[in-house]
């Protein structure tokens, strides 16, 4: 369920749902989940979202059944074009199935948007912070020695992409 | 691909991805957990590349800041291997009310840390006690019944959620566990830690767009692993994000009171 945002949610998250998210200024999950106490601002404003890091893969399936009893929705951080359908565990893919089977009657996601939409957040801007911070002849050169040049390693980096408003948030 | 770099990069995109979707950072690694939160590169490639680099000394871009954990005993499923999917899917789907009060009071429960005029350590423990007494326990003792009322047998198991040290408790008896030697105190059920960081300084833009959601981790363990516990395994961890000088103070990381 890899989304062209490069997030994959484990339960009913939809780009539609990401896009209301986003609406106002909702930079502050706290105020996010206080807000649900509020019925004119909506349920899903009040929705707790939790983001999985720092693997793709959840390393232990009884720890993402343990985090469905507190968390509605539960993110991942997957690169563009990954088979993470071919590839997740069981139980995500029977929480995405049933959670699509819930509302696949009640929306539809909002079409990709066009990938002029799109900002990449990609291994260059790391790269270029690692470089920065390490320069080659530096401190990394334990890890340079055990796998390989630096280079290398941030070139087979997966790119990440989100929203051109996320670029722009974590720039400011 | 080595695995620290792939954390590294892991965890600098989380906190860049979290703040503009409303998420919660979330995770089952301590040291990702700790290192979540506008670290310099260096302070977090120094403490996460633990080995290959040393933990930089505090440049002038970087001001301390104070930060707490709060860790809490959460009811969850017994025996998690042999329980189906469908059959927790079920189950959470049946009461989204429920869990969206459970998220409400784990929220208020974390912005009561957030109090004034406590000086002594030991009404700290006694607040934190029946704070959670009040917001927490009887959400938990609802869920374990509903779990039980569907055959689903339960354990214990500990969440940990860092926030910045509020400004109320910083006045107080935070400062003083900070400067004690004993930065975690706690009961049986819930427990606070105490920690200093060193971070970015850009964290002052960042608090003007709206400040990074309180991280958790989620610990999944077996009966005799306290909150206290886990509190002081954070304040260990986070030891490796200080300066070098300040890591190796003598009270840094010792554990607390239990």
């Amino acid at each position: 369920m890899a989304s062209s945002s490069g997030l994959a949610w484990v339960s009913a998250a939809t780009e539609a749902e990401l896009t209301e998210l986003q609406v106002g200024d909702l930079m502050s999950h706290n105020d996010n989940c206080l807000a649900s106490l509020d019925p004119t601002i909506g349920v899903i404003m009040g929705a707790h979202i939790g983001l999985y890091y720092p693997f793709i893969h959840f390393r232990d399936e009884s720890w993402l059944k343990l985090t469905s009893l507190y968390w509605d929705r539960m993110g991942r951080i997957v690169p563009e074009g990954y088979g993470l359908r071919a590839t997740i565990r069981s139980v995500n893919s029977r929480m995405v199935a049933t959670s699509a089977t819930s509302t696949q009657k009640e929306r539809k996601p909002d079409p990709d948007l066009p990938s002029e939409n799109y900002s990449p957040l990609t291994a260059t801007s790391f790269a270029n912070a690692m470089a920065c911070t390490f320069p080659l002849t530096g401190p990394m050169t334990r890890l340079r020695s055990r796998h390989g040049p630096l280079s290398s390693a941030i070139r087979s980096l997966p790119t990440f992409s989100a929203r051109r408003s996320l670029l722009n948030s974590s720039r400011t | 691909m080595h695995p620290k770099l792939a954390n590294l990069y892991m965890v600098v995109l989380a906190e860049a991805m979290a703040i503009p979707r409303g998420a919660q950072p979330v995770t089952s690694d301590a040291l990702s957990h700790v290192g979540i939160g506008d670290f310099t590169m260096e302070r977090l490639a120094g403490a996460l590349l633990d080995g290959i680099t040393e933990p930089p000394a505090a440049p002038g871009r970087e001001v301390e800041q104070q930060m707490a954990d709060l860790t809490i005993k959460m009811v969850v499923p017994a025996n998690l291997d042999d329980l189906p999917a469908e059959k927790l899917v079920a189950f959470r789907d049946r009461y989204p009310g429920e869990r969206a009060a459970f998220q409400q009071q784990m929220h208020a429960m974390v912005a009561s840390l957030d109090v004034e005029g406590i000086r002594d350590p030991e009404a700290l423990r006694d607040h934190l006690q029946v704070q959670y007494e009040t917001l927490v326990q009887p959400q938990l003792a609802d869920l374990e019944q509903r779990l039980h009322d569907a055959r689903i047998d339960t354990t214990m198991a500990l969440t940990n959620v860092k926030t910045q040290l509020p400004p109320g408790l910083a006045a107080g008896v935070g400062l003083l566990m900070l400067h004690s030697g004993q930065p975690v105190l706690g009961t049986g059920a819930v427990a606070l830690g105490v920690w200093r960081t060193w971070q970015d300084q850009r964290r002052a833009r960042r608090t003007a767009l709206g400040a990074l959601p309180a991280s958790a981790y989620l610990h999944h363990i077996g009966a005799d692993f306290r909150p206290t516990d886990l509190a002081s395994r954070i304040n260990q961890l986070s030891q490796r994000f200080l300066p070098r000088r300040a890591a190796e103070h003598p009270r840094a990381g010792q554990a607390g009171i239990t």
